[in-house]
């Protein structure tokens, strides 16, 4: 097994606050946010649940993608372009492709089904797309990588388990380098599964707030270029940070609640803090999974409180982004090293009340800090608990 | 580090439980076929189908437990519990037990269950329980709260990568100490409309699959699910290890992954045209060669379940006849057609295409 530290060169990221991470960053530092009824979605429903849409049609990609995909393929360009690594460079090395997702692994074309229930006979095309589309596997044939290829579908913490799972890659001498993050398009099944269920929120969401009232739905993907630091001194090019922890852990409780207790959650920040030989008080921030339900926000407050402290800072960046489910991990994690560099945090908007069964409190302002640790928390349904722990490049 | 193989637990057109899969591999029991409809534009006709049959979870968790689980997740929890059973162990800390659940296409049947309530009923009745079980994540969420096991869960799904991902990452898991078992879960389910999309693809053509006649697409879908109990103390295992996963060989490689020197050589060939094309390129001149879909049907897991084959083999020391071994093979193959004596450290190679012209190998040895 490798003792090589994991060395992150290169991000992408768009959602609904940027097409890049350049713009996202100025969104996020402005605190801008804008959740809307979505443009994209048409309901019978008597409202319309804002969502966070990302405005671009990605026209240019590739035709054959699905939205899901192309969001993906948008983000990976820009982290290897951040990376200086170009197509041929990829394929003198074993490259992995681990990518988290939650619709883009599923067969729900809805005008395709339709067709079909109606009793037509739906032509082939739909399929033959879905077939095509795997994210990680679209990824990896685009590129011509021969590294292992893997998506992950972990619900929301789909893009940090991919991560996690690319780190193992490496540790284990399975690539080179691996390219991970996590896709996800806004689809209709999904919206109206998740006001279905009774959390979704009909304003902007408000992480932790004493009002919080349900998430609203994003899109978006976010892409990270790991590889070893033995393989980046060689090649010359610059560490972003360091993946340093990662953990995760089942609750075995409920298929939509978390464990009221936290206990699969408390056991994955506790089992990255071991691996990477850090303690509570050397970490500097947690970018928190903060969806604004009342039960996530309360475990999750209640939880960080316990590890950490009621007092270490806090963000919820889906404030912003809306809740980008398979990509929601894996855009906080660029996220998080994004700050780690910048060493400031955005304001969480929407959080004005605090709730004493949290136990924390958001930031409200942007917050400099001076640490060299940040984590990054994703909760899923299914009772799924995942952190990564990042560390401030030298 | 090989992967150790504890217990297994099969679920398939072969019944439940590994007794059963093994009554199929000696041709004393037939895989359930099952006529289906399928609609199509020139009229409705029936495909046949190798349908799971799910029997004696009421063993395990009882009826009134199970009302909201569908059918793909009780054939996951099933072949959990059969899984557990055959290895004969009880966990001492549940969080020091991983689940990791490959499937090709998820929990499809409820996904279209979900559309089917809000086409019928409209947009307000989408259906929660149906929404949050057509997750992929559902089954591995399912295993974890019946089973109250805590421990890292995880789902792959990437078609014909999903199963050599599924068991490296057990690999990795218990490689760097995150726990001592994994629970390896590798299944699919059929559903209507993905019989209408086999038609389309040209399944039904044949009334039976076979794996060696590669000029001719005879695919028929199958369903089922198969669990691992592994564990990394090779000492210990009932029947075999899972030495090496190889990914992505191109057919340049593969000569020497086979003359590792494997007693047979087990193709996950199912009868799909496109894949044919690629398993034709590989020399298996003079080569034991045999495969098995014919007993469980096609399915993105398919190689899931020669793994099994192969596992149950090297435990019986014995290969069992290819079934379909007479059909149509001009390729110059040593199609195994009766029994092959094996010894107790004998390996077997099964190959399973990966991507166009490039394999996942996997060896497996006897203890």
């Amino acid at each position: 097994m490798s003792r090589s530290t994991l060395e992150v060169s290169g991000m992408g990221c768009i959602c609904a606050p940027g097409n890049n991470l350049n713009e996202v960053k100025q969104s996020l530092y402005t605190g801008e946010r804008f959740p809307m009824p979505p443009k994209k979605i048409e309901t019978q429903l008597d409202f319309a649940y804002p969502v966070f849409e990302v405005a671009s049609n990605l026209q240019d990609m590739d035709e054959e993608a699905t939205r899901t995909t192309k969001l993906a393929l948008q983000a990976v360009h820009e982290a290897l372009s951040q990376a200086a690594l170009s197509p041929l460079d990829l394929q003198k090395l074993r490259v992995g492709v681990a990518i988290g997702t939650t619709v883009g692994c599923t067969l729900n074309n809805e005008p395709f089904y339709r067709e079909y229930h109606a009793g037509n006979n739906p032509g082939m095309a739909v399929v033959d797309r879905y077939l095509a589309n795997n994210p990680a596997q679209y990824i990896a044939r685009k590129y011509h990588l021969t590294g292992p290829v893997a998506t992950v579908a972990n619900a929301c913490s789909s893009g940090t388990d991919a991560i996690g799972l690319a780190k193992s890659w490496l540790k284990n001498d399975m690539c080179d380098l691996a390219i991970a993050g996590g896709a996800d398009e806004l689809s209709r099944v999904t919206y109206l599964g998740f006001i279905s269920l009774l959390i979704s929120s009909a304003s902007g969401c408000r992480p932790f707030d004493k009002k919080r009232d349900g998430l609203n739905l994003g899109e978006g993907a976010g892409i990270i270029i790991l590889e070893k630091e033995n393989r980046l001194q060689q090649r010359g090019a610059d560490s972003l940070a360091q993946l340093i922890g990662y953990g995760t852990y089942a609750d075995a409780y409920h298929p939509t609640a978390p464990h009221p207790e936290g206990t699969g959650l408390k056991k994955a920040i506790e089992y990255a803090l071991r691996e990477s030989d850090i303690s509570p008080e050397m970490v500097g921030f947690v970018n928190a999974h903060g969806t604004s339900t009342p039960s996530n926000d309360k475990v999750e407050g209640n939880i960080i409180a316990e590890i950490f402290s009621d007092r270490i800072p806090v963000v919820s960046t889906k404030a912003y982004t809306g809740h980008t489910l398979g990509a929601a991990g894996a855009i906080e994690a660029v996220f998080t090293i994004q700050a780690l560099i910048d060493q400031k945090l955005p304001a969480t908007p929407g959080f004005e009340q605090p709730d004493e069964e949290c136990r924390i409190s958001p930031t409200t302002d942007i917050l400099e800090i001076g640490t060299e640790i940040g984590i990054s928390n994703s909760l899923a349904f299914g009772g799924n608990n995942s952190t990564l722990l990042f560390r401030r490049a030298n | 580090m090989a992967l150790c193989v504890l217990g297994i637990g099969t679920v398939c057109a072969l019944g439940s439980g590994i007794d059963n899969f093994k009554l199929g591999l000696k041709a004393e029991r037939q895989p359930n076929i099952v006529q289906m409809p399928v609609k199509r534009a020139h009229g409705a006709f029936n495909l046949p189908v190798y349908q799971a049959l799910v029997e004696g979870l009421d063993r395990f968790i009882p009826r009134r437990a199970l009302r909201r689980i569908d059918g793909f997740a009780k054939m996951a929890l099933l072949s959990t519990h059969l899984a557990i059973e055959d290895a004969g162990i009880e966990f001492e800390d549940k969080s020091r037990v991983g689940i990791i659940v490959g499937s090709g296409n998820g929990p499809i049947r409820t996904t279209f269950s979900l559309l089917d309530g809000i086409i019928d009923y409209g947009d307000h009745c989408a259906s929660p329980i149906h929404f949050a079980n057509s997750l992929h994540n559902a089954l591995a969420s399912q295993i974890s709260i019946f089973l109250n096991i805590n421990g890292p869960c995880t789902t792959i799904t990437c078609f014909n990568h999903t199963v050599a991902n599924v068991l490296l990452t057990a690999q990795n898991w218990l490689n760097v100490g995150m726990v001592d078992y994994i629970i390896a879960g590798l299944g699919d389910e059929y559903c209507d409309v993905l019989g209408y999309s086999a038609v389309a693809y040209g399944a039904g053509n044949s009334d039976s699959i076979q794996p060696f006649n590669f000029k001719t697409c005879t695919f028929l879908p199958g369903e089922g699910y198969v669990t691992y109990l592994l564990t990394r103390d090779s000492e210990k295992s009932m029947y075999g290890n899972i030495e090496k996963i190889n990914i992505n060989k191109p057919v340049s490689e593969i000569e020497e992954e086979i003359l590792s020197d494997s007693e047979a050589v087990l193709l996950s060939a199912k009868g799909i045209i496109s894949e044919n094309e690629s398993f034709e390129k590989i020399d298996l001149t003079n080569k034991k060669v045999a495969a098995y879909s014919p007993l469980y049907g096609s399915m993105p897991v398919t190689a899931a379940f020669d793994i099994s084959t192969a596992l149950v083999s090297l435990k019986d020391k014995v290969i069992y006849p290819s079934p379909q071994n007479e059909a149509n093979s001009d390729e110059g193959m040593n199609i195994i057609n009766q029994k092959i004596k094996l010894d107790k450290n004998s390996s077997i190679t099964c190959i399973e295409l990966a991507e166009k012209d490039s394999f996942n190998i996997y060896v497996l040895k006897g203890v």
